[in-house]
């Protein structure tokens, strides 16, 4: 379904909150990476995601209307995953951005969600990557994460 | 004059080892020199809570997508993501399941959000400053 149109802030609206606020001013606000798993791979017994291309589309818009330069990578293994989410959280332009957002879309257990081959990348590892220790680039500004994946079975 | 301010210790196990300092001697000289957490200004947007199944329309994709992508286009423009999530929260609360004769049949969900945010995270949509 499409998105409803993103509404614009007022110059007033930000001269009024900027001061409790995180400097969000730059072009673009930040990076953004989306990990979408829709097809698994049939050793898995992990079920085609119907639907899922429909959120990958919909953040994918979001994130660009919200001033984002939007990555989107389909269908990866739990290897790859942690591979494109380290390559990111390398990137030199988090330097010149005041923000950062990573959506992970899967199915997926408490703390972890699989990769296209049934394998799991764990969320604290992926929370890592962007510490202060290990992403000095992004300090002090804020991250997003966004996890669509189930965290158990009931 | 200088106060006893006292010492600042941590609850929970493994403490013992220092019990008249605050300390850790991991990346003691790297921690010194950012005089940072090692994590701090994330927020993390969970569809469903632990232990649980988050929902997926075939058609309309998941739950929580859908209403993180309509709260944030309607409400970006004047509140912060912390507030969306919360709206966010309250429309996952409100949805039921349809799947007549499955086990999903008006079967419930409910998202959360973690944060170590320090401030008001607005994303100020379409606003430039003039310099």
């Amino acid at each position: 379904p499409p998105i409803p149109l993103l509404k614009h802030c007022t110059p007033e609206f930000y001269h009024d909150h900027q001061h409790l606020a995180y400097k969000l001013t730059s072009e673009p606000r930040g990076l953004a990476l989306i990990l979408s798993n829709v097809n698994f791979s049939s050793e898995t017994n992990l079920e085609y995601r119907s639907g899922g291309d429909v959120d990958c589309t919909s953040l994918e818009m979001l994130f660009k209307h919200l001033g984002y330069q939007v990555t989107v990578i389909p269908d990866q293994t739990a290897q790859e995953m942690q591979n494109a989410l380290e390559r990111f959280s390398k990137l030199p332009d988090h330097q010149d951005v005041d923000s950062c957002i990573v959506a992970l879309l899967s199915h997926g257990v408490e703390g972890g969600v699989y990769g296209s081959d049934g394998e799991l990348l764990q969320l604290q590892e992926v929370f890592r990557l962007f510490d202060n220790a290990n992403c000095p680039n992004l300090q002090n500004k804020p991250k997003m994460f966004f996890i669509q994946a189930c965290r158990g079975g009931e | 004059d200088e106060a006893d301010q006292g010492v600042d210790q941590r609850d929970g196990k493994g403490w013992s080892d220092s019990p008249g300092h605050e300390e850790s001697d991991a990346n003691k000289e790297e921690n010194l020199k950012l005089r940072l957490p090692t994590c701090s200004d994330m927020i993390c947007g969970y569809a469903c809570l632990k232990g649980t199944v988050a929902m997926r329309n075939t058609k309309r994709g998941s739950w929580y997508i859908e209403a993180l992508t309509s709260v944030f286009a309607e409400d970006s423009r004047d509140t912060h993501v912390a507030d969306m999530l919360v709206k966010v929260n309250r429309r996952i609360k409100q949805r039921e399941a349809y799947a007549p004769g499955t086990e999903f049949h008006r079967c419930k969900e409910m998202s959360e959000y973690c944060s170590t945010l320090c401030r008001d995270l607005y994303l100020f949509p379409g606003y430039h400053p003039v310099n």
